[in-house]
């Protein structure tokens, strides 16, 4: 469970650095359109991010099913297990 | 159940308004003076000599200007584009509320005979469908749109840019109760008055030189118009303007399309009047295209054909 | 092709079959009437549709048989891909310029109406290419109703310019067409049918001679008025083709069918990012998930480098797809240098925004944003690089604004009449995109829609185009 915290404090911090806002609170519901900065383009450096932060390699398909923050939160937590 | 009473609703109201509108619209195009068949239709102009053909003699021929040299009421009854279905039918339509003029001034070139020049304007004769002889002609040249006229206000609708305006010109003329119409002896004069590099672009267009056809259905109407105004008792007076000297040097077949014309006035037993070789055509100031004339050109060659039809027509009969 | 009486007709007699048959023969019946509605234009087309669709299922069997036995797909995978572009390219640059179909750059002539037709006999290709790579990714399984996919392929509605649609949203409805008729759905079709035809004869018809008269060799028109006919172009093509999409999501809609849109309102976009979302919405959904994705996927640790790269990439090909030459590359590089200057800038407009009052900020955008996409669109347009660039030393000399001629050069000349057609075009057009969210919300509607609709089919009587062809559009051609 702690681990899974962690995951999302670092998540939060990825999402307020790529986004370049700093008030940006990570949950489940957000969604690209929250977001104004939050494009095709910062999508992938958000991928590109986590992957990098997390040592993880999120599959193509993935990437582009995902609907909202949630999504992509159970996608990293299953592939750190 | 609603649905279909709706939809019901939806059609029997617009044929009904399709309709009306149609009504509406034949009577304001009739209104509008300044359409020539609408005109000709509510005044009686009564003219001894009309003056005939497609833009050339509209803004050519200014019968105020010819009136004082053959002491005639001269009306200019021309249409711009229009070929002899299009001007056999406007002459029908003249003498169905004017007395028969004396004489008809017919304007004839090699191009009147070849399609590609002038055409059939149906948009004139939308309000006149009613009419067999005219609804079959428009049918001959315009099968695509008599298909549709059955359609309430379809046949207004086919051609609706060229119409919408004439139709609202006329509801101004029907409540200003206008009577004469913009231009009121039918002359128009030309809008342009430069030389329009036509020759140049004609040069570009055709660099193998023009080469006049032939169309059957142009002959077989010229011979209508004729046959129809001869059976009328009125004269018929066949006459080609100057064309700018230029532009016959491209045109090689043109003296053998004159000499079949001249075979072909003949024929049907009307006088043709070639008036190509006058000193007028070599000056350039007189046209704004090879065949169309400037004011200044305009005028002289009316001052010519009217001294010619006074001395050589008019005053031996 | 949508827009005629006969069109109408033909229509009118499948749905009425339709709903009066078996609902097992029905996806026949659709697909028969579809081969013959495609033959009855172009018959060779219906060859390469069967051939190649059948050749799809094929393919895409082999290819999940191989992968379930975790043999070699990738050779059947890119075989099957080649020959798809092959067709793709080829037929556009081949056949279809030997038919007369498709747009002629030799000639100078541009006609909306090919123009859609090529396209539109390119989607099911694009379909097609979708559904390999699906089942190569494994995200789908082969359709095994082949009757199903064929009809999805040759739908007519859609066949003549889509929308290209996924295997997820249509194929599942082609196989269930149990429906009995639905009022609700009978009523949405017809006034998105009215509403396609009033863009398509009223709008679109009335403004093509503007446009050609803009686009003419010999156009004296400088300044404003210049900028003002190439703008018309892209409000041209829009209710042109948009048009036609609602001609083909209303038909499919009386079948109980619904399609995807292609069109969102574009020229409400606020970005030409945002703009690509609103605009022919499935090509570029296509683009997005197979080419613009995988790239950006592929080269991610470049970060910004790997979405531009994936911009050049998708818009070279997009406008090499769209035609030969340098014009319709031109395009592509417009749109490259827009949407690269927006991805670069992002961070800055979004700052910017936040200083402004947020009505003026976005209503500068649309400006800035329409304008832009009209002068990418002017080299779609243009007949040559010349005369692109003729139009736009036009659009910068002088007099920029002269009041007498202003609609003049655009009309044709400046005579009452031609100034009242005109006129009534630019307040039709104008009154339609000011209103136009509410005009489609209140016609998009399951309800009949008695007096708009009256006023609306007087309108197009009065105000439509009836002659396209015969009299004086097309003349220019």
């Amino acid at each position: 469970m702690k681990e899974k915290m962690n995951h999302f404090d670092t998540l939060q911090q990825i999402f307020r650095s790529v986004f370049k806002e700093d008030t940006l609170i990570l949950k489940r519901e957000l969604q690209a359109k929250d977001v104004a900065m939050w494009d095709s383009l910062t999508h992938v450096e958000l991928i590109f991010e986590i992957e990098n932060t997390l040592g993880i390699q999120i599959p193509f398909e993935r990437v582009l099913a995902f609907q909202n923050a949630g999504d992509l939160i159970d996608c990293v937590t299953e592939l750190t297990q | 159940m609603k649905n279909i009473l709706k939809l019901l609703l939806l059609c029997c109201s617009v044929f009904l308004s399709l309709f009306l509108l149609e009504k509406v619209y034949d009577f304001l195009l009739l209104q509008n003076k300044n359409i020539k068949a609408s005109y000709i239709l509510s005044e009686n102009i009564n003219a001894e000599v009309l003056i005939h053909g497609p833009c050339e003699p509209l803004w050519m021929l200014n019968p105020t200007q010819l009136d004082t040299l053959i002491h005639k009421k001269t009306y200019n009854l021309a249409l711009s584009h229009s070929n002899f279905a299009d001007n056999y039918l406007h002459l029908y339509l003249y003498l169905q509320n004017n007395q028969k003029p004396s004489h008809l001034l017919l304007y004839i070139t090699p191009e009147s005979m070849d399609e590609r020049y002038n055409t059939f304007n149906t948009y004139r004769f939308t309000p006149f469908m009613k009419d067999t002889l005219i609804a079959n002609i428009v049918k001959e040249f315009d099968p695509a749109y008599s298909r549709w006229i059955g359609f309430p206000f379809m046949k207004h609708a086919y051609y609706g840019s060229l119409i919408n305006f004439k139709a609202v010109q006329g509801l101004k003329h029907y409540a200003t109760k206008k009577e004469k119409p913009f231009y009121p002896n039918g002359y128009v004069p030309p809008l342009v008055q430069d030389w329009q590099y036509v020759m140049d672009h004609f040069i570009e267009l055709y660099p193998n030189n023009v080469e006049f056809q032939w169309s059957k259905r142009r002959e077989k109407y010229f011979r209508k118009l004729i046959a129809f105004a001869q059976s009328q008792n009125i004269e018929v007076f066949l006459y080609e303007a100057p064309v700018y000297d230029e532009a016959i040097k491209v045109q090689p077949n043109r003296q053998e399309i004159m000499g079949r014309l001249h075979q072909l006035a003949k024929e049907v037993n009307v006088p043709f009047v070639a008036f190509e070789n006058l000193e007028m055509a070599k000056d350039k100031t007189n046209f704004f295209s090879t065949l169309n004339m400037t004011v200044k050109g305009a005028e002289i060659f009316t001052d010519t054909l009217g001294r010619y039809l006074q001395k050589e027509v008019f005053l031996k009969e | 092709m949508l827009v005629s009486l006969a069109y109408l007709v033909f229509l009118s007699v499948v749905l009425i079959v339709f709903y009066n048959i078996p609902t097992s023969w029905r996806l026949f019946f659709l697909l028969s009437v579809s081969l013959l509605f495609l033959g009855y234009y172009h018959f060779y087309s219906v060859l390469f549709l069967v051939g190649l669709t059948a050749f799809t299922l094929f393919i895409g069997k082999h290819l999940q048989d191989s992968i379930e036995k975790k043999a070699a797909s990738k050779t059947i995978f890119y075989f099957g891909l080649l020959v798809h572009l092959l067709f793709l390219f080829g037929l556009k640059y081949v056949d279809v310029h030997a038919q007369g179909i498709g747009l002629n750059i030799a000639s100078g002539t541009f006609q909306t109406q090919t123009f859609l037709v090529a396209l539109g006999l390119s989607f099911y290709t694009l379909q097609n290419i979708a559904y390999l790579i699906e089942i190569y990714l494994g995200r789908t399984k082969v359709e095994k109703n082949y009757l199903a996919f064929f009809t999805y392929n040759a739908f007519f509605p859609k066949l003549i310019s889509g929308p290209i649609e996924s295997t997820r949203s249509f194929l599942p409805q082609l196989k269930s067409l149990d429906q009995s008729f639905d009022w609700a759905n009978f009523n949405y079709g017809i006034q998105r049918i009215f509403m396609g035809l009033f863009k398509k004869m009223v709008l679109a018809e009335r403004l093509l001679p503007l446009v050609n008269n803009t686009f003419g060799l010999e156009t004296p028109a400088t300044g404003l008025t210049c900028w003002v006919g190439i703008c018309l172009f892209t409000l041209q093509l829009y209710f042109d083709f948009s048009g036609y999409m609602d001609i083909a999501l209303g038909s499919a809609r009386l079948f109980g069918l619904k399609l995807s849109e292609n069109f969102n309102y574009p020229f409400r976009a606020t970005s030409i990012a945002d703009f690509w979302r609103k605009w022919h919405i499935t090509l570029i959904n296509w683009l997005t998930q197979y080419l613009y994705y995988p790239i950006v996927y592929r080269f991610r640790q470049w970060k910004k480098a790997s979405v531009l790269l994936a911009l050049t990439l998708v818009f070279l090909l997009s406008g090499i797809w769209h035609g030969i030459g340098w014009t319709f590359l031109l395009w592509s590089f417009c749109h490259i240098i827009y949407l690269s200057f927006e991805t670069l800038t992002k961070s800055y407009r979004v700052r910017l925004s936040q200083k402004m009052p947020s009505t003026f900020y976005t209503f500068l955008s649309i400006f800035i944003t329409f304008n832009l996409v009209c002068l990418g669109q002017l080299f779609f347009r243009a007949s040559s690089l010349e005369n692109a660039f003729d139009l736009l030393k036009r659009v910068f000399s002088f007099p920029i604004l002269e009041r007498p001629t202003f609609f003049a050069y655009l009309a044709d000349g400046g005579t009452q009449e031609h100034l009242f057609n005109i006129y009534s075009t630019f307040l039709l057009v104008g009154l339609f995109l000011l209103f136009e969210k509410r005009i489609c919300q209140h016609f998009f509607s399951e309800n009949l829609k008695v007096l708009s609709l009256f006023i609306g089919i007087l309108l197009l009587m009065i105000f439509g185009i009836f002659d396209s062809g015969a009299q004086f559009i097309y003349l220019q051609f």
